[in-house]
């Protein structure tokens, strides 16, 4: 179910009645109308795949149920690597086995001898990269010492489930989210206003934004081998913007309509466009999954307290890993080397910034030195993406070549609205960068009445200018 | 990074009633105005059928009865799925018109053997051969009819127009939820302006009209695929000053700014010729006889496009043509002004429009040049039909 879809605006009102009405004050009965309702969000998509997600879950559970009750290192560590394999094996199978089998047919073909195997027919379960990330981070922290596990197997498969973080994150950890499933919660009037306006946020970057950057963005690189320079990058431009848009907008609903629920779940996006160097922006950027890796990946290889070139070797895996998170396509691990390739000179430097969100009354306009850094970064990020959108290496590396050489060609239309959009947004989120969502208020803030005529432009907007619908990027992944 | 624990009990409590109740109050008083405004637009799209509402059943109403006129004043992008839906519903025709709305004053009165028109589905050359591959084998006709437009030859006009998709055929995009919200506000700004009437609306038509612009302006397609222009038709023959492109004035506009059909070109695309061609050997092999045909401009029109002199590629375009179709079994006739059907501009529709009677003089010039058409026509019937012409627009009843 798309949280931009008729079916989601039936369904939510539902759930939420279910919850707060039906369920009474009993947190327990909540959580079996969330499992319940979590599991017709999903199978709404398709049903044969709740089965995948729900032994996964049920793994982990028992899993790290085990690893708790057991003292043995050798016993832990093998539970450890039970769940590890199983769970990373499903997801190579589902999202990786054909691009493994593409790779070696390639290969052999190079070679000069024959395929070794045919690609196999299968299909992506949504979520899944997501999920599993989910449920293996909670069984490493229960091996860790860093977690107790929990007995109530409804409460976990609800955390697991939880719908409006399922399909496309945040990441949740098991310490932040699951507590909340394991008491009562309280309806707070002021954290729903301000989730409906944080969901109403997110709808507009995905409606508005960027489903009418996609299509434009979609007719550049189609067209990329006869696009001017210009289109191209235009092009580029408004998928950078797009994929901005549309993760973060699905963030912004998610976190939104947990509010909703009595649930808070992580900030995954800070702003991310107005870092000023890349290393920021990867702090800004889908922070669920960049601290996931550095949490379960980057600190376990030997972070940066190691010898230098252990530690080029422990950033590079780390990028790597994540452009093929993002996947199966080598223009991902691509992408993912050249962002790890920008970022290297800054933590050999030691010039990386610690994360530091923007103060909530950050000046109007930013100093040019600032302003430099950040247009410097964002076009940085720009032709990164290049390889993240292309369908192929040549492809990128020929829009690259194209763009750099000025060549001449066919034009993108780009209507002048969808300018005048994406300037209007970019200059909201510029105003706003120092709170959480761009339609969050002080409580000294404007009157109700500006707030409320502001969320009323938003909606106006909404059915105005709202693109053709489109399944959200990170649905694939 | 240490993960905390949660052997600590959480910080939440028992849900607040009071708190609840509040909010749903507040997400009322807020959604209030809102519905008040959604509600009118909501009501007039959803009755007329422009949009919330499913087309395939009226289309297959329409067919099924021979009446019916589905004119859509937003939803434009019906169209092309309603074209090809409808070629589906309707047994195997021996003509068929295809093309841009430049074909469709050909209707089916005009013609002996089963006619429909399928005009307003195609965009550039390239569409011919893809409309045509969405087609079961036993619905291919037997003569196509169809319209070049100039346009279609122009590199510019190619590049800005994009790229289409077989989707634009076959998904149905009429009850599309979006496209029905996306329209609230201008509705509810038409009302405002007077431009939507309510009356209309809520009297009984024998026309059965279907769509905004059906309801409004009489102005849609008619069951044999043709269209009928409407209010637009009388507007035309009394010079009303607020018929649209009045005096020829949006195309001339258009022209001199080389934009929205009229970009600047010196040669015909290539590759445009080049799929033309394409589908032609593909009509070959498929036993389908090609009738094509250069839609003509108005008099005014065809002047200011001569004197602009960054149209070269109009010039070039017959012989271009002509090229294409030499050893082919397919058939060719060019009419580059009303003047050569023996017509003047009172007969256009607009600046690039032919009326009904102008069309049925093109008909008769193919027929007198030897088209394969006259297998399904009268050029006897025709040409006294042409002479009880009630106006300089209009042959047939509406």
């Amino acid at each position: 179910m798309l949280f931009n879809s008729f079916e989601f605006a039936v369904f939510l009102p539902v759930m939420f009645f279910a919850c707060w009405y039906a369920c009474g004050n009993s947190w327990r009965m909540q959580n079996v109308v969330l499992l319940a309702g979590s599991l017709v969000f999903y199978g709404w998509w398709d049903p044969r795949f709740l089965a995948l997600m729900l032994f996964s879950a049920v793994l982990d559970f028992t899993v790290s149920n085990l690893i708790h009750s057991t003292q043995h290192p050798v016993a832990r560590k093998a539970l450890l690597g039970c769940s590890m394999v199983i769970n990373f094996g499903i997801l190579a199978v589902f999202k990786y086995c054909n691009f493994f089998i593409s790779s070696i047919n390639d290969a052999l073909a190079l070679a000069g001898f024959s395929p070794a195997a045919a690609r196999l027919d299968l299909v992506l379960p949504v979520g899944i990269s997501f999920y599993t990330f989910q449920t293996v981070s909670a069984s490493i922290d229960v091996y860790r010492r860093q977690l107790q596990p929990t007995r109530n197997l409804i409460a976990w498969l609800a955390f697991i489930t939880f719908f409006p973080q399922l399909v496309a994150g945040p990441i949740e950890r098991a310490g932040h989210l699951l507590p909340q499933f394991l008491g009562s919660r309280r309806f707070s009037m002021t954290a729903a206003i301000d989730g409906c306006r944080q969901a109403l946020w997110g709808l507009f970057k995905k409606v508005v934004i960027a489903d009418n950057c996609a299509a434009l963005a979609g007719q550049a690189f189609e067209n990329s081998d006869t696009a001017s320079a210009t289109a191209l990058l235009a092009g580029i431009f408004l998928f950078t913007i797009q994929i901005y848009c549309d993760f973060s907008g699905y963030s912004d609903i998610a976190t939104g309509v947990a509010r909703l629920f009595g649930f808070s779940l992580m900030q995954n996006f800070a702003f991310p466009y107005f870092s000023r160097d890349i290393a920021e922006f990867w702090r800004r950027w889908h922070i669920s999954l960049s601290t996931w890796f550095r949490d379960y990946v980057y600190l376990p290889l030997g972070g940066s307290r190691c010898s230098k070139p252990r530690m080029i070797r422990n950033t590079m895996a780390v990028f790597l890993i994540s452009g093929l998170w993002h996947g199966a396509n080598w223009t991902f691990p691509a992408w993912g080397l050249i962002n790890a390739l920008w970022f290297l000179p800054l933590q050999l430097s030691s010039s990386v910034r610690r994360f530091e969100p923007f103060p909530p009354r950050a000046p109007l306009l930013p100093q040019p030195r600032e302003a430099l850094h950040i247009i410097t970064t964002f076009l940085i990020t720009m032709l990164s993406w290049t390889f993240f959108r292309a369908t192929s290496l040549t492809q990128a590396t020929q829009i690259l070549l194209r763009i750099f050489t000025l060549r001449s060609g066919t034009s993108l239309p780009v209507p002048s609205h969808v300018w005048i959009l994406v300037a209007a947004f970019l200059t909201a989120e510029w105003i706003q960068r120092g709170r959480t969502h761009a339609l969050e208020f002080p409580d000294n803030g404007p009157p109700r009445w500006t707030r409320w005529l502001i969320c009323y432009t938003v909606i106006f907007l909404l059915l105005k200018f709202g693109g053709e619908q489109q399944d959200f990027i990170y649905f694939q992944f | 990074m240490a993960q905390p624990t949660y052997s600590q009990p959480p910080e939440n409590h028992n849900g607040n009633r009071r708190e609840l109740e509040l909010f749903l109050l507040r997400l009322m008083l807020f959604a209030l105005p809102l519905l008040l405004a959604a509600v009118p637009s909501f009501t007039i799209l959803a009755w007329s059928g422009e949009a919330f509402r499913d087309l395939q059943p009226i289309l297959q109403q329409s067919l099924n009865t021979n009446r019916g006129l589905i004119g859509f004043a937003w939803n434009e992008q019906n169209y092309p799925w309603m074209k090809h839906q409808a070629l589906l519903m309707l047994p195997r025709q021996d003509v068929l018109a295809v093309g841009s709305s430049r074909v469709l004053q050909f209707r089916r009165e005009m013609f002996l053997c089963p006619f429909w028109n399928a005009g307003y589905s195609i965009l550039t050359t390239s569409d011919f051969s893809t409309f045509l591959s969405l087609l079961p084998a036993d619905r291919h006709p037997r003569i196509l009819l169809i319209s070049l437009d100039q346009w279609m030859f122009n590199s510019a006009w190619i590049a800005e127009s994009g790229h289409t998709t077989p989707d634009r055929w076959t998904n149905n995009p009429s009850n599309n939820l979006r496209t029905g919200l996306r329209l609230l506000p201008d509705v509810l700004a038409d009302v405002a302006r007077g431009r939507i009437e309510i009356t209309p609306l809520l009297q009984h038509r024998p026309d059965a009209p279907w769509g905004l612009n059906a309801w409004q302006n009489a102005k849609g397609f008619r069951p044999d695929g043709s269209f009928a222009y409407g209010r637009q038709v009388q507007q035309r023959l009394t010079s009303d000053p607020r018929t649209p492109d009045f005096q020829f004035a949006g195309t001339l506009r258009r022209i001199a700014g080389g934009s929205d059909r009229f970009q600047f070109g010196d040669t015909p695309d290539q590759q445009a010729l080049s799929s033309l061609q394409a589908f032609l050997r593909t009509c070959s092999d498929l036993n389908i006889h090609v009738v094509a045909f250069l839609p003509p401009f108005a008099d005014t029109v065809s002047s200011a496009l001569q004197k602009s002199g960054r149209h070269q590629y109009l010039e070039l375009l017959p012989t271009a043509l002509q090229q294409v179709f030499t050893n082919t079994s397919h058939e060719l006739h060019c009419f580059p002004t009303l003047a050569s059907l023996g017509a003047d501009d009172s007969e256009a529709i607009d600046g690039f429009h032919a009326g009904e009677k102008a069309t049925l003089r093109q008909l008769l010039q193919m027929l007198q040049q030897g088209s394969a058409l006259h297998q399904c026509c009268s050029t006897e019937q025709l040409q006294r039909d042409l002479a009880a012409a009630p106006n300089a627009l209009e042959v047939y009843p509406r």
